[in-house]
């Protein structure tokens, strides 16, 4: 592994706050969320970076709309820096693209992995937001991803499987030694209001219960045909329908981001990054 | 080492959320139904939850197995329909980082103890990750369940690929789900077809397609058993339909239909 001065990386992540979006069970809208979270938080001036960070099965360049010319394969390989691989979507949002369908990429190992949170200490110094895309499931490099940042966002639907794969998650996370990031929920495709409390609340009771964690409820996406529609389409569908129901429940989450970002970075930096840096090296060489 | 009665049946996507594990927990049942012995894997060494879609609640996993002093036999729970379920339901750190070697001895017992089946059937979970390499690799045929949306499709070529590169024998099975109509199910089937043929000169297999129902959401989220509980829903009777053409059994669902006959023929 490359010597890094985790000093550097400390001083260098001030102003940019991480934010892991990661669901467990696969589609359930944690992508699309990514994707127009990222919009709507650009529009609002805020410099995003989403980074794709499904390995193997990477497809935010599709929900975008971009074709990008290199991703993450090329830096991971060494072939490109990570800096040379940043997409523009619009004028405040970036993307750096993931690989797909590269058996190489979906198990990485972990110096492998080390090479993009080094990379991606020049990035931070640009952006405000840096979004990550972890990809469905559990595996060492999603929870290498949620340990890395400040806050890991969950995205569950009201079905049980994605509640218990949610929960499983954090049950995960639970295990690892070093720094733990804050959790938030996000109640995807759910009928109404009163149904997402209910996802939220149970979610809760249960993670404080048996893991003794807390988990913040930061908003709800009611199901909403015209997301699907603009899938189809490839466009984002805050974009292409930004009246329908979908839409204006993300413009609340977008609130939570866009005025409290501030106060989360100062409670999730300092010692919590560098602590995240120290346990991620001290199992790197283990 | 794999028995010649044994058929491994290996159920996948690429994308999650496309349908996966309510298709290969109907099939197996369907596949009981039709006097076949079945045994269940929950291949999501993550996050499996086959026995949660179905209401079950597990003492024991694969995951005493592996990482335990469990036997297979200690695991396995009979569930609806006569199927034997090996669960799994970690969320397990350790699962994740297996060697090899580990992993390996455990698919040869697997082995061992699925050979006097007809079926093993294998739920796996999103991605390409190792588990789901080892799966396609021991695979006889692979069912690739892909979605209309363009993110499904690009995550079932990047899955049909990496089958491609394991395995190059196993058939390889397309079936779309959430399928709107019979003519968005061909242009799924058309393009990616026209994808492999060009890029991996191999040919995919339609058995079947499903439609859209209402019925999958409400039952799921119920976790209850779709064809136990809307066997004369279009999903249901897709389900049906594809069982009959895995084990090459004629079928009556759908036999008035025209295009489909010609599958038959083509097939």
């Amino acid at each position: 592994m490359q010597a890094m001065n985790v000093n550097d990386v400390f001083l260098d992540n001030d102003n940019c706050l991480t934010l892991a979006v990661t669901s467990g069970k696969g589609g359930v809208g944690k992508s699309n969320l990514v994707a127009n979270l990222a919009l709507q938080l650009g529009r609002r001036g805020k410099k995003v970076m989403v980074l794709d960070a499904d390995m193997g099965m990477a497809n935010m360049d599709v929900i975008l709309g971009v074709r990008p010319r290199y991703t993450l394969y090329h830096v991971i390989e060494g072939r490109k820096d990570l800096l040379q691989t940043v997409t523009s979507v619009t004028q405040n949002v970036k993307l750096i693209a993931g690989g797909s369908g590269i058996m190489g990429l979906a198990d990485l190992e972990i110096d492998r992995r080390s090479r993009i949170f080094e990379s991606l200490k020049k990035i931070r110094q640009y952006t405000d937001i840096l979004l990550i895309d972890t990809g469905a499931g559990l595996s060492p490099n999603v929870l290498d991803f949620l340990q890395y940042s400040h806050e890991v966002l969950l995205v569950s639907t009201p079905e049980p499987t994605s509640m218990a794969d949610a929960y499983g998650i954090i049950k995960a996370m639970n295990q690892r030694e070093g720094a733990y990031p804050e959790i938030s929920l996000v109640v995807n495709r759910c009928a109404s209001s009163k149904e997402a409390v209910g996802v939220a609340s149970r979610m809760k009771t249960v993670t404080a219960q048996f893991l003794q964690r807390e988990i913040k409820y930061k908003g709800y996406i009611l199901e909403d045909e015209h997301v699907s529609k603009a899938v189809r389409g490839q466009k984002p569908y805050s974009k292409l329908y930004p009246e329908c129901k979908a839409s204006l429940c993300l413009q609340k989450i977008v609130d939570e981001y866009s005025h409290g970002s501030k106060q989360i970075k100062k409670k999730a930096s300092g010692m919590n990054f560098f602590q995240n840096f120290i346990s991620f090296f001290v199992r790197g060489r283990s | 080492m794999i028995s010649s009665k044994l058929k491994i049946l290996v159920v996948t996507s690429g994308k999650g959320g496309v349908g996966k594990t309510t298709v290969s927990t109907n099939l197996a049942i369907k596949l009981a139904d039709l006097g076949k012995k079945v045994l269940l894997l929950d291949g999501d060494f993550g996050l499996g939850n086959v026995c949660v879609s179905m209401g079950l609640d597990p003492q024991l996993g694969i995951e005493d197995v592996i990482l335990g002093n469990s036997r297979l036999s200690d695991i396995c729970l009979v569930g609806p329909g006569g199927v034997k379920i090996l669960p799994c339901a970690s969320a397990n750190e350790d699962m994740l980082t297996l060697n090899q070697e580990r992993m390996d001895r455990f698919f040869r017992e697997l082995m061992f103890y699925a050979a006097e089946e007809d079926y093993l059937v294998i739920d796996t979970g999103a991605g390409i990750g190792r588990g789901v390499q080892l799966a396609l690799e021991i695979a006889h045929d692979v069912v690739v369940i892909a979605t209309p949306e363009p993110t499904a499709l690009a995550d079932a070529y990047g899955l049909i690929k990496t089958c491609h590169e394991l395995n190059n024998s196993c058939n390889i099975h397309l079936v779309p789900n959430r399928c709107n109509s019979t003519l968005e199910a061909k242009g799924v089937e058309n393009k990616m077809k026209l994808a492999v043929r060009k890029f991996l000169s191999r040919e995919l297999i339609m058995p079947s397609f499903i439609k859209q129902s209402s019925e999958v959401q409400a039952v799921n989220r119920s976790q209850k058993i779709l064809l136990k509980e809307c066997p004369q829903s279009e999903a249901a009777q897709s389900i049906t339909r594809l069982a009959y053409r895995l084990t090459g059994v004629e079928s009556n669902v759908g036999k008035s239909n025209f295009v489909e006959k010609m599958i038959d023929l083509i097939q």
